[in-house]
């Protein structure tokens, strides 16, 4: 069964567009969106609206944005990494801003990757699919340890 | 005038009824035509030895002690009036020789006076920086709040609008026809236009907020690394450069190449149409002081207009002749105050254009 994607993103034109560029490069993974940081975690840790999901089913990769409603991205970003079920998931940060700052906390959070949307949707679809290309085919991720 | 300071020393029971009055700051001289206001207007010494008859008496307050003798002496800090001593009632009244006597004292007393009065400017002029301190602090960080949520919160709709006019064009375009489509590609480069122009203010709201390290720059070396850089990116104009050797300056190491590039790509810009395209780059010396330049025979500017150039947005071509976000010369501008330095441009229309920066070296000004 193919791993999903968990797309972190509280703007529905983005998710919308991001679901779109998967489907354009025929990624067919099952896109699973969280609305908000406490959402994303709710899904990872199968807590609130998520109960009694298996959480040993991580994501092959999760798209996060960094400006959220409830918790930011960066803070959902060290709760992956200090859970030992999801330290070793990849995240990529997907977002709007190219600020060094937003670029250097990420990596020091233990971001996989930083990917600016672009505006141009072109632009942005190439982005979808060479993200899904990597993440979802080149990438050998851990074989799961429990 | 306020009593700053009284004697209570050999004070019959009438003048100790003073005493209270002057500690709650309550005796205060406000006119001038009384025997303190002649020291003051006169600003010399004032001997009344028949103060109820003197014609420069000015009268007492209720309940005042009667004055039969009176000294006034002025407080000088240099030239400054700073004060007056009175003092009444001596037994024999008083003379110049009094005044000499008194003379050390009335300096010491103009020295305390102005010794105290620069010690409350200086309190105030601390109290005064330290708020304005605090007013910058939070001026910096709104701005780069507001900065963040430009960063974040700007894009999100031109990509929308960008996104979905693309969505219309791949799923609806075969219905659309030529005006249809020619309406997508408006709203398409109108969207990329604005996303370019946020991405310029931010860059150049990154430029006033980043940290500042000034070093020795070879400007030689930087001009002729950037000039092989437009080079490559112009390759269908080929633009001469000719840089002096041995351009030296001390700025920052990141903005020098930012200042640099916004420079020549200016100078390649408005040059590469002209038959011989030439960009040059030295130093001149400016009322004693260096000063660099760049210059180029492209299409120039009017003076009338100058002042204009460095402001951000504000464009002297039309964008379709010269396209650009006109903010390149604001980040010059930016940079070069950043470092103290002075930044102006020459020019004439349609005969090249030379803009010069001055960077004061450490330890000047």
């Amino acid at each position: 069964m193919n791993k999903v994607i968990l797309l972190v993103e509280d703007n529905p034109t983005d998710e919308k567009l991001t679901i779109r560029a998967f489907g354009k490069c025929n990624i067919s993974n099952e896109v699973v969106v969280a609305r908000d940081g406490a959402e994303a975690l709710d899904y990872l840790f199968a807590t609130g609206s998520h109960v009694g999901r298996d959480t040993t089913q991580v994501p092959a990769v999760i798209l996060l944005d960094l400006k959220l409603p409830k918790l930011d991205g960066l803070e959902v970003l060290r709760r992956i990494r200090a859970d030992s079920r999801t330290q070793t998931v990849p995240v990529v940060v997907l977002t709007s801003s190219k600020e060094d700052e937003d670029i250097a906390r990420s990596y020091s959070l233990g971001a996989n990757a930083y990917v600016r949307k672009p505006v141009d949707f072109a632009e942005f679809a190439e982005a979808a699919k060479t993200l899904g290309l990597f993440w979802l085919l080149m990438n050998e991720p851990p074989r799961q340890v429990r | 005038m306020t009593a700053r300071a009284i004697t209570k020393s050999a004070w019959s029971e009438q003048t100790s009824q003073l005493y209270p009055k002057f500690l709650s700051g309550e005796l205060r001289f406000s006119k001038l035509t009384s025997l303190f206001g002649a020291v003051v207007t006169t600003r010399a010494p004032v001997i009344a030895n028949d103060a109820p008859r003197d014609p420069r008496r000015g009268g007492l307050p209720p309940g005042h002690p009667s004055l039969d003798h009176f000294l006034g002496l002025p407080l000088f800090s240099g030239v400054e009036l700073v004060g007056v001593l009175g003092l009444a009632n001596a037994s024999g009244g008083y003379s110049e020789a009094t005044i000499e006597y008194l003379e050390p004292m009335v300096k010491a007393c103009a020295n305390i006076i102005a010794a105290s009065r620069s010690a409350e400017a200086k309190l105030r002029g601390e109290a005064e920086l330290q708020r304005l301190n605090t007013r910058l602090e939070a001026a910096n960080a709104e701005l780069a709040a507001f900065s963040y949520s430009v960063a974040h919160d700007l894009r999100a709709p031109l990509r929308g609008m960008n996104g979905f006019a693309t969505v219309l064009l791949e799923d609806y375009g075969d219905k659309l026809g030529a005006d249809g489509l020619d309406c997508l590609r408006e709203i398409h480069s109108n969207a990329q236009k604005m996303a370019k122009l946020i991405d310029a203010l931010l860059s150049l709201s990154r430029l006033t907020r980043s940290e500042m390290r000034p070093e020795h720059v070879d400007l030689s070396a930087l001009a002729s690394e950037v000039g092989r850089e437009l080079a490559a990116a112009n390759p269908e104009h080929h633009v001469e450069l000719v840089v002096e050797p041995e351009l030296e300056c001390e700025l920052d190491h990141g903005l020098a190449r930012v200042l640099v590039e916004n420079l020549l790509a200016n100078a390649w810009k408005f040059a590469k149409h002209v038959p011989s395209p030439r960009v040059e780059v030295g130093k001149i010396d400016d009322a004693g002081a260096r000063a660099f330049f760049v210059r180029d025979n492209g299409a120039g500017f009017d003076m009338a207009f100058a002042d204009k150039l460095f402001s951000p947005f504000q464009r002297l071509h039309s964008a379709t002749d010269f396209p650009g976000t006109g903010i390149g010369l604001a980040t010059v501008q930016r940079i070069v105050h950043r470092h103290g330095g002075r930044v102006w441009a020459e020019g004439q229309v349609g005969a090249g254009a030379t803009f010069h920066f001055s960077i004061p070296t450490r330890g000047s000004t």
